[in-house]
């Protein structure tokens, strides 16, 4: 199958197997930043917005994916160059061990604080619940996310 | 592997149309098809073009859209409904964005944290293709077989004023339930007049408690007795992640008596 995805606000043409996963044509096009966890839903890894909303791409079908849908991963919010206020906090606090649940933990926070620019903690957590990290850094994480919040009301 | 085909139809006359096809699955939020072997598929019926993702609320009635997800019902209906006790827990975030109500009321896995709230309020199904028309969701958990050939649009219920509470037994927060107790409570002032409780997870997958419903009725919370309720509840909790029936029938008991209580109390 053939199909146009709107990837971080660029017009991306995809080929995919009628019974892929998102998550692997987004991989198999270059947007590596997605990471391949669990493939069960339990560990966000995969995590991206569609449509503003954090999905998990390993449970997604590639073919039920429109073309106005719109698709964000973790580079499409900020690079090495210029980072997200979200990304920078997540450095500065420390809140990055091995990084493969990071692009998934900074889309979640990025959709949370779009919605609630001042979480609590336990707001904070409950946005997580869909993210494993397996070197279990999660206090940092909250940190960072806090952090964030507090740098995007300044803003 | 064989070739499969994804219709994005427009209409229900099409879906319906469709559905009399072989071998055709519908995909709601994807979800559980994700994760299925799809050797004998040949087609997908993506609902997306539909427009069953609206919730309606009045005083009356409540009506859910098919493809409305577990999100959407947490957003849509006040904190204190029964539906959104049940959902807002259930799965996690991600997950809970994908989730459709008619992809779940079709599956029904046994960590439903979706069905026996819908039992509670009667809900009923409206269905499209081969046996169109309403259906109680209790009819169509019973013949479910008969609508392999229907498409759920949507579920509607009573906007009934209650007082209910969720229970749900995971290893883990965001894990998937082992068992779950539901309760469903209509008062007059401290009375109750009408009472509904279910366990999700038991041998039968879902058992209602006509023996707790009827020790509660007439009764105000300071006349219920947890002794009373524990032994009133007899079930035998199943399934592969569960090491010791014994002990998750017994803690059943128990969460059951806590569950009401808490509905009572208004948590």
């Amino acid at each position: 199958m053939e199909a146009r995805l709107n990837v971080n606000g660029k017009a991306v043409k995809v080929e995919f197997a009628p019974e892929e996963l998102l998550l692997d044509t987004l991989r198999n096009h270059g947007f590596t930043e997605v990471k391949s966890g669990c493939k069960e839903g339990e560990c966000g890894a995969c995590i991206v917005l569609l449509n503003g909303k954090p999905i998990n791409s390993c449970l997604t079908f590639t073919a039920a994916v429109l073309e106005e849908d719109k698709l964000l991963t973790v580079k499409g919010i900020g690079n090495l160059h210029e980072p997200h206020v979200i990304q920078q906090a997540f450095v500065d606090i420390g809140a990055v061990q091995c990084g493969f649940c990071t692009p998934g933990i900074v889309l979640a926070s990025y959709a949370l604080l779009k919605n609630n620019p001042r979480p609590s903690d336990e707001e904070v957590k409950k946005a997580m619940d869909g993210n494993l990290c397996r070197c279990t850094g999660y206090v940092k994480i909250v940190e960072a996310v806090k952090l964030a919040a507090e740098r995007l009301q300044k803003k | 592997m064989k070739n499969i085909n994804w219709y994005y139809p427009v209409s229900l006359s099409e879906t319906s149309s469709l559905l009399e096809k072989e071998s055709v699955v519908i995909h709601g939020g994807g979800t559980n098809l994700s994760g299925r072997d799809l050797s004998s598929v040949e087609g997908i019926i993506c609902l997306k073009h539909l427009g069953l993702d609206s919730v309606k609320l009045n005083d009356e009635t409540i009506e859910i859209g098919a493809t409305s997800t577990y999100a959407d019902v947490v957003k849509a209906l006040p904190p204190e409904h029964i539906l959104v006790k049940c959902l807002k827990n259930a799965a996690n975030t991600p997950c809970r964005n994908k989730i459709t109500l008619g992809g779940s009321i079709a599956f029904v896995p046994t960590w439903s944290d979706l069905i026996a709230a819908l039992l509670a309020l009667d809900a009923k199904l409206i269905l499209a293709g081969k046996n169109q028309g309403e259906l109680s969701l209790e009819d169509y958990l019973a013949k479910k077989d008969l609508y392999k050939k229907n498409l759920i649009t949507a579920v509607k219920f009573k906007n009934i004023p209650h007082r209910s509470a969720h229970y749900r037994d995971a290893k883990t927060v965001n894990d998937m339930a082992l068992f779950s107790v539901t309760v469903l409570l209509e008062l007059d002032a401290d009375v109750i007049t009408s009472a509904k409780a279910y366990i999700v997870g038991t041998k039968e997958l879902i058992t209602r408690l006509p023996e707790v419903e009827a020790y509660l009725q007439g009764k105000a919370k300071a006349d219920i007795d947890e002794k009373v309720i524990e032994d009133l509840v007899n079930v035998e909790i199943i399934g592969s992640r569960i090491t010791d029936p014994d002990y998750m029938s017994l803690k059943a008991k128990i969460q059951t008596a806590r569950t009401i209580i808490s509905a009572l109390e208004g948590d």
